[in-house]
């Protein structure tokens, strides 16, 4: 578990922290050593191993405290809010080491945050918590997509409709995949509403939202968005 | 009676005197300091949010350490005097000077160690609770470690306090420096004895709190 406020041990070496939950559960001392040394080359902070916490950015205290956690192999990382406290760079630094430990050790990573792009980096599937209940729930592209109510709420926006004519489609496009939006347009007589990119996992994606007038032409759209393997999200509005 | 020489006294009188307040104010910070580090823990462990609440504990400790705090010394030291001689096998002396400077001071660095514990962040203290550690393991690596500052700015306090206690514990014989300026100095109508007293007492507690300052800079 990682928590906003890092909750190292202000007294003791990075070293000694890592060290900790192991010495708790009685480890031998060469394990202990080669396991500290192991994790703190794993969250890149080897040259401060006997540094307090006091002198440590931010940043690289809650690289001790990702350190710490899986001191004792857990299958399950749990993040509090951990990059709450960071700036907009530390954070992006953290997040990369949150997908690399994902990817290397397979690890499940629960993220709990109010920071939509740190969902969109490092996340799979998302659930929106409203009044102690999950709203919404979904792979983090469909959610994001979808905009359910919930969502909309959390980020304080007004759920915006575009003005309605047929069918509203949203779908998420990579980088290299941008020259489909003409060929969209042209061939599903599709008007452009709106497109915005954000990065997805560190991959940008450009979100693109048209509206398709005809039924049968949104049908064989969301058919080619399918075939495509895109994903994609409509709404049939009643006006 | 013949007034004793300035030498006289300094040797007679004082350096023995200034023996006993060392002994006596020694003793008794390492005593209170031990105990009221036990009151601490089981203050900090009971407490409601702590690792095992207990109201019943808690708030028996919370009464007695009121209680105590609240008598005057003298008084106290007067009515434990049954006590006293049962513990130390005399009512007069340093050993008897020592017992109820003892029990004033103990819940006074129970309460002062305890409220240096409770600034160990709470989120901490929930770190330590997720790789799975033990009560004493928490309060060992953790809230110990974490408070060590505190409790060596405390004891530093605590010698002070104990300085200036160990004078009225003059009252049941103990001798010491606050003795001394009061019996040779005030009473004697000597001022050259009275203020150099004091000037020794000035000189120990700037000592006591520079020491006491320095190790609180080591330790943070």
């Amino acid at each position: 578990m990682i928590f906003q406020q890092f909750s190292l041990i202000e007294r003791r070496s990075v070293y000694k922290n890592v060290a900790l939950p192991m010495k708790c559960w009685k480890y031998d001392k060469e394990r202990i050593d080669k396991r500290v040394h192991e994790l703190l080359e794993l969250v890149d902070i080897t040259d401060k191993i006997n540094d307090r916490p006091s002198v440590l950015s931010g940043g690289q205290k809650q690289r001790v405290a990702i350190a710490r956690a899986l001191a004792l192999d857990s299958n399950l990382l749990l993040c509090d809010e951990a990059t709450s406290a960071l700036d907009p760079k530390t954070t992006q630094s953290v997040l990369r080491l949150l997908r690399d430990i994902n990817q290397k050790l397979g690890l499940t990573i629960i993220v709990v945050t109010h920071q939509m792009e740190v969902v969109r980096e490092v996340c799979d599937t998302i659930s929106i918590l409203e009044n102690g209940k999950i709203a919404a729930s979904g792979t983090v592209k469909d959610i994001f997509l979808q905009k359910p109510p919930s969502l909309m709420t959390l980020l304080g926006k007004e759920d915006h409709k575009f003005a309605c004519a047929g069918e509203t489609v949203s779908f998420l496009l990579p980088a290299d995949r941008l020259n489909m939006i003409p060929m969209v347009a042209n061939t599903f007589a599709a008007d452009i509403l709106a497109t915005n990119t954000s990065d997805y996992k560190g991959v940008p994606f450009t979100e693109v939202t048209v509206s398709v007038k005809e039924q049968s032409a949104a049908r064989k759209m969301k058919e080619t968005l399918t075939r495509e393997n895109l994903a994609w999200y409509a709404e049939s509005e009643a006006c | 009676m013949e007034r004793l020489t300035l030498q006289q006294y300094l040797m007679e009188v004082i350096w023995p005197a200034f023996l006993t307040t060392i002994n006596v104010m020694t003793w008794t910070v390492l005593i209170s300091t031990a105990v009221g580090f036990v009151l601490a823990v089981v203050m900090n462990v009971t407490k409601e949010d702590g690792l095992h609440p207990n109201r019943y504990i808690s708030r028996a400790l919370d009464f007695l350490i009121n209680l105590i705090r609240s008598f005057p010394f003298v008084i106290l030291m007067v009515s434990l005097i049954p006590v006293t001689r049962f513990i130390t096998g005399s009512s007069i002396g340093v050993k008897a000077a020592i017992f109820p400077l003892c029990i004033t001071m103990a819940p006074y660095m129970g309460r002062l160690i305890q409220s240096h514990m409770e600034q160990v962040s709470k989120e901490t203290i929930e770190a330590a609770k997720s790789f799975g550690a033990s009560t004493f393991q928490i309060i060992w690596h953790v809230i110990i470690v974490e408070s060590i500052p505190g409790i060596s700015s405390v004891i530093c306090f605590a010698t002070v306090a104990a300085l200036n206690a160990s004078t009225t514990a003059g009252m049941v014989g103990a001798g010491g420096l606050g003795n001394v300026a009061i019996r040779y100095g005030y009473n004697n109508f000597n001022d050259t004895i009275m203020y150099s007293t004091v000037a020794i007492l000035v000189v120990l507690v700037q000592l006591i709190q520079f020491i006491g300052n320095t190790v609180y800079k080591k330790l943070k």
